[in-house]
Formats: C-alpha cells, structure tokens, sequence
C-alpha cells in the first residue's frame, strides 16, 4: 500500500519532468525565458528606474543614453521603465482573458458534449457565429459600444470558441468510453460522471492550448491597444507604445523599436514553450517537432 | 458532392442568418440607452433622435432583426445620420481595396510558403529545416501591425524604392499595383509562416506513408514521387485553411490599412468608432463577416473536390 502511494507521487512529480529529452535546447532556453518575463511583470516596480508615467521633457525623443538606457518618448518618459511595466500590462490582461475563455469554453463545452440533441445544436451554432467575424473585427464592433473597460471581456469573447470546440469534441469521444459507461452502470449521476471522470481526463489538453494562446491574446491586446481602442494612455501598453512611436516614427524610431522587441521576444518565448510542453506532455506528437 | 455541396450551403446561410441577428441585438448587451451609448459625448436629442430612427431602435428587437435584414436583401441598410450618404455605398466604396489586398496577399503567401514548406520537409531535422522551422515561427509570431511600422520606417526613411501612403490611383494599374506591394507583403508575412508549417507538416506525413514507400522502392525518381504523387495529398488540407486565411487577412487589413492610409474596410471601421458612427461599423462589421463565412464555404467545397473522403464525412486528419 506504502509503495502504490509513493508511486502515485513519484508520477505527479514528473508530470513535467525537466529532465526529458523533449524539452530541446530550445525548449529550455524558452522556459527560462518565460520564468524571466514573468518575474519582469511581478517585480516591475522594483526594476524599472523611473515610474512609467515620469516626464522628463526637456529629454524628449532622445536615444539610448546612459541616463535613459533605452531612450525617451515624446513627454520624455524613460523607454526602458515603460517596457517593463508594459510586461505587466500584457500578463495582466491576457492571463484573465484565457482563464475567462477557458471557464466559459469549458462550460459550453462539457455541455454541448454530453447533454448533446437540442442544447448541442444551439451552442454549436452560437459557436459558429462567434467564429465567423474576423477576431479583431469582431472586438472593434463590441469594444466600440462597450467601451474599453471591457476589454479582457472581449478579449476572451473571441477566445471561447476554440475551447468549446476542443473540450466538446474530447467529450464526444469520453462519453463513448468504457470507464464511462462502466461509472454508469454502477449508478453514477451524471454530475459524478461529468466532472469526477470526463472533466479530469479533458482538461489537459486544453491546458497546454491555453499556454499556446497566450501569444495570441497579448497580440491581439497590443492590436487593439495600437488602434486605441484597448488599454488606454498613459498605461505603457507595448501596443499604446507602438501608436505614439508610430506618431513621432520621423524624430525617434526607438519606440517602435523596443516595444516591438518586447512583443516580440514575449510571444516567441511563450511560443515555444508550449510547443515544447506539448511534446513533453504528449511524447507522441514529438515526431511533428515544428510541424503544424 | 451535390449533397455535401447542399449542406454547406445550408448551414452557411443559417451562419449568416445568425450574424445579421447577432448585430441587430449587440447593441442590446450594452446596459444604458442604445442610441446614447451609441453617440457617446455626442448625443444632442436631435442625433440620438436621428440614430433612433436609422437603426429602429424605437421598434422591439424582433422587428430590428427583420427591418436589418430586410435592408440587406434590398441593398439598403440605411442612411448615415452624419454624411446622408447611404451606408450600403460608403462600405461598397473601400471593400474592393480590402478584398483585392487580402487576395494579393493570400497569393503571395501561398507562393512562397508552399515552397518553403517543401524545402523543410524533403530533408527534416536538417539544418535549412530548421532554420526555416524558426523563419517560419517568427513570421507567424510578428504581428502584422509591427511588421508593417518596421517596414514603414525602412521604406519611408532609409529607403525610398517604393510608395507607403495611400492605394495609388485605381486607373493606373501600375501605380495601384506599386502602392499595394508593401502593404501585401506586411499582410502575407503571417500566413507564409502558417502555410509553410502545415505544407511541412502534411508532406512529412504523406511521404510517410505506404503507397509513397511502395513506389520509391519500385525505383521511382524522387522528384517525379514528391511532386506529382506526394504534394498534391499534402495541399488539400492547405486549400482548406484558405478560407480560414482570408479571414486573417481581412483582420490583419486593419492594420495595415490604418499604416499604409489605405482606404478599406479596416479604416472605415477605425474611422467610425473614432467619430462614434456605429451604423457604419456595423454594416463594415456585417460585410467581414459575410465575406468570410462566403470564402469558408468556398474553401470547403474545393477541399471536399480535392479529397473525396470529406464529402463521405470521414476527414482526412
């Protein structure tokens, strides 16, 4: 008995072992990439030299100096201060976004897959309409009544089909299980069934589908953010970041140039974390390392 | 392929039932009074009185739904309150330069990211695969409004080969043409990324599989099994996120629409949130979503073409 409890353990620790082969060199180098942005947007205050919104006008639009390491913006704001902060801006926004999609995607999914007949039918056709606007263009016609404050609302609106998809299609095919239909005989209703037995063996892959959407929702925040219809100044959100230096781009190019650069790397790194995480997880798609 | 053809067809028609619904009602999901929201600061009685009467929001929902839709089988969705043009013309005036960008785009992307795709998968694990593996996540990475201000910055400043402001002249086929290939290429970036990784991906499958073996080991020459056997499997999936594609590519318009001051779908709509003309943005809104679903359904029915196995609704995957 001491053993089966010891090995059960030994098992949840290596859920993700670090060890394995599949992480890559580049899988590890994203990992601790990703650990760094994260302690970026948590320790913000603490490593950025100015506060985000200081002005310093007589220094305005000026290079990388040794005064300001990554230049200044047309109030004089300190470049580096602002990307920083922004790291924070685009956690804070995407992570509710994703876990808002994921809880919504979830309940219509498990719904739509077990319930099946009628709800099934409604929900996919809700499902389809959402799918069928462009994403942004979609956000633009509801933030444009609703107003920026509902942004993570948005945000996570264009995200709940995909889950809902994924998670109805994994219990299509739980549903039709043995150990399903043998909690069934036994008597088991269908809230035990739902979420002691279907729930435990859907959600992982939807976790590391939320991981991959991470970059997607930070994009499409910063998207919004540049049309000026996200987060709104003076918050140093890199897509706020990227409007003004978009305005002053003929005096100074560095705003453009760094923010761009956080975009980047932020994205990139979450990217091939989870492409990275997903071989871990599911060691047969290692095969497609890469591929689609 | 007639059936199939029919059920496509079916059950697009109820999608794009359900989004002229959807937009005659979002208005309703904001709490306050529809036309106030609408025109924000600048509700005088006489406006909201005018946005009133051009949406019906004086009517029940229902019959919001059925007057929205009944302008759009007529061509008619109304006048605009603040120019008295109608609507139906002031969308159908920059729709063309959207849908022609995405089109170019789409093209372009397609045309080197198949190639791409090819070059990664005959030799995988190899050093150009790679290389072109970490090319093709980057292109997808960069988001189009960044890949289009960097571009903007080179073309506008350091280099001055080609134009970065405005379509050009629609007359002049050359200078249209010259004024879109920046834009385009900004646009395709994206989706070069995208087609190369699932061309990779497919042909690495296929070229896997039995029948490619059978026939390399009855001495086939390489090129003429890659191309004429193994490729062809491995677009129809390709051909299938097309339509997927041109949705993106409507999206990512937006942007670089708004860099480029390019007239378009993408401006309008940026436009008329800016001076809280929500009419427009939902009849611009409502012409993406049709053009969508339509290029969807589209994809759809040339994949099933490609690949008979989807029509008897087994899918190839």
């Amino acid at each position: 008995m001491a053993q089966q409890v010891q090995a059960s353990e030994t098992r949840r620790v290596n859920w993700i072992p670090l060890a394995d082969p599949n992480w890559g060199t580049g899988g590890r180098i994203a990992a601790v990439m990703v650990a760094a942005i994260v302690l970026v947007a948590i320790f913000a205050p603490l490593l950025a030299p100015y506060p985000y919104d200081a002005q310093d006008i007589p220094n305005r639009l000026q290079g990388p100096s040794q005064e300001y390491l990554l230049g200044t913006d047309q109030f004089g704001r300190d470049l580096l201060s602002r990307v920083i902060y922004g790291t924070r801006i685009a956690l804070t926004t995407a992570l509710p976004a994703i876990g808002l999609a994921l809880g919504a995607g979830l309940v219509l999914g498990l719904l739509a897959g077990y319930l099946g007949g009628a709800i099934d039918t409604v929900i996919v056709l809700i499902l389809d309409t959402l799918q069928a606007f462009p994403g942004v263009i979609l956000a633009l016609a509801i933030l444009a009544l609703a107003g920026p404050s509902s942004l993570v609302y948005v945000l996570g609106l264009t995200f709940i089909p995909g889950y809902a998809r994924v998670i109805r299609a994994q219990v299509l095919s739980a549903r039709s299980q043995p150990y399903v239909q043998a909690q069934r005989g036994l008597g088991a209703g269908h809230l035990r069934i739902l979420f002691g037995h279907i729930f435990p063996n859907v959600v992982a892959p939807v976790i590391v589908l939320a991981a991959m959407d991470i970059p997607s929702v930070i994009t499409l925040e910063a998207g919004l953010s540049f049309l000026g219809m996200g987060v709104p100044p003076p918050s140093p959100s890199w897509g706020v970041m990227l409007s003004e230096g978009f305005q002053y781009m003929r005096q100074s190019p560095w705003q453009i140039i760094w923010a761009g650069a956080a975009l980047v790397v932020t994205t990139l790194s979450i990217t091939l974390f989870g492409e990275a995480l997903r071989r871990v997880l599911d060691p047969r798609s290692s095969n497609e390392r890469g591929g689609a | 392929m007639l059936a199939y053809i029919t059920q496509r067809l079916l059950s697009t028609v109820v999608v794009c039932i359900l989004i002229v619904v959807f937009l005659s009602l979002l208005v309703h999901f904001v709490p306050g009074d529809p036309a106030t929201i609408i025109l924000g600061p600048r509700a005088t009685p006489e406006l909201i009185q005018r946005v009133t009467e051009s949406m019906d929001l004086d009517k029940s929902p229902v019959m919001q739904i059925v007057s929205f839709f009944g302008g759009l089988l007529r061509g008619d969705l109304g006048t605009d309150v603040f120019t008295n043009r109608p609507i139906v013309d002031i969308v159908m005036s920059v729709l063309p330069h959207t849908v022609i960008l995405a089109l170019a785009s789409l093209l372009l992307a397609a045309l080197v990211g198949v190639p791409l795709g090819v070059l990664s998968a005959v030799r995988p694990g190899s050093w150009a695969d790679r290389i072109l593996s970490l090319v093709s996540v980057t292109f997808v990475t960069i988001p189009p409004y960044l890949s289009g201000l960097l571009l903007l910055m080179l073309f506008s400043g350091t280099l001055r080969w080609l134009p970065t402001f405005g379509a050009g002249d629609p007359s002049q086929p050359l200078d249209y043409l010259r004024h879109m290939i920046l834009p385009a290429v900004v646009l395709a970036l994206t989706w070069i990324g995208y087609i190369a990784r699932l061309v990779r991906g497919n042909l690495i499958e296929v070229l896997s599989q039995d029948h490619i073996r059978a026939a390399r080991a009855q001495g086939l020459k390489r090129r003429t099994l890659l191309y004429r056997y193994a490729l062809p499997n491995a677009l129809a999936p390709t051909v299938a996120i097309l339509g997927v594609a041109l949705g993106g590519l409507m999206a990512g318009a937006v942007f670089v629409e708004i860099i480029f001051s390019r007239p378009g779908l993408g401006t309008l709509i940026t436009e008329s949130i800016q001076t809280r003309n929500y009419p427009v943005v939902r009849a611009a809104t409502l012409a993406a979503a049709l053009l969508f679903v339509l290029a969807n359904f589209l994809a759809d029915i040339a994949n099933a073409a490609l690949d008979p196995r989807i029509q008897l609704g087994k899918r190839a995957s």
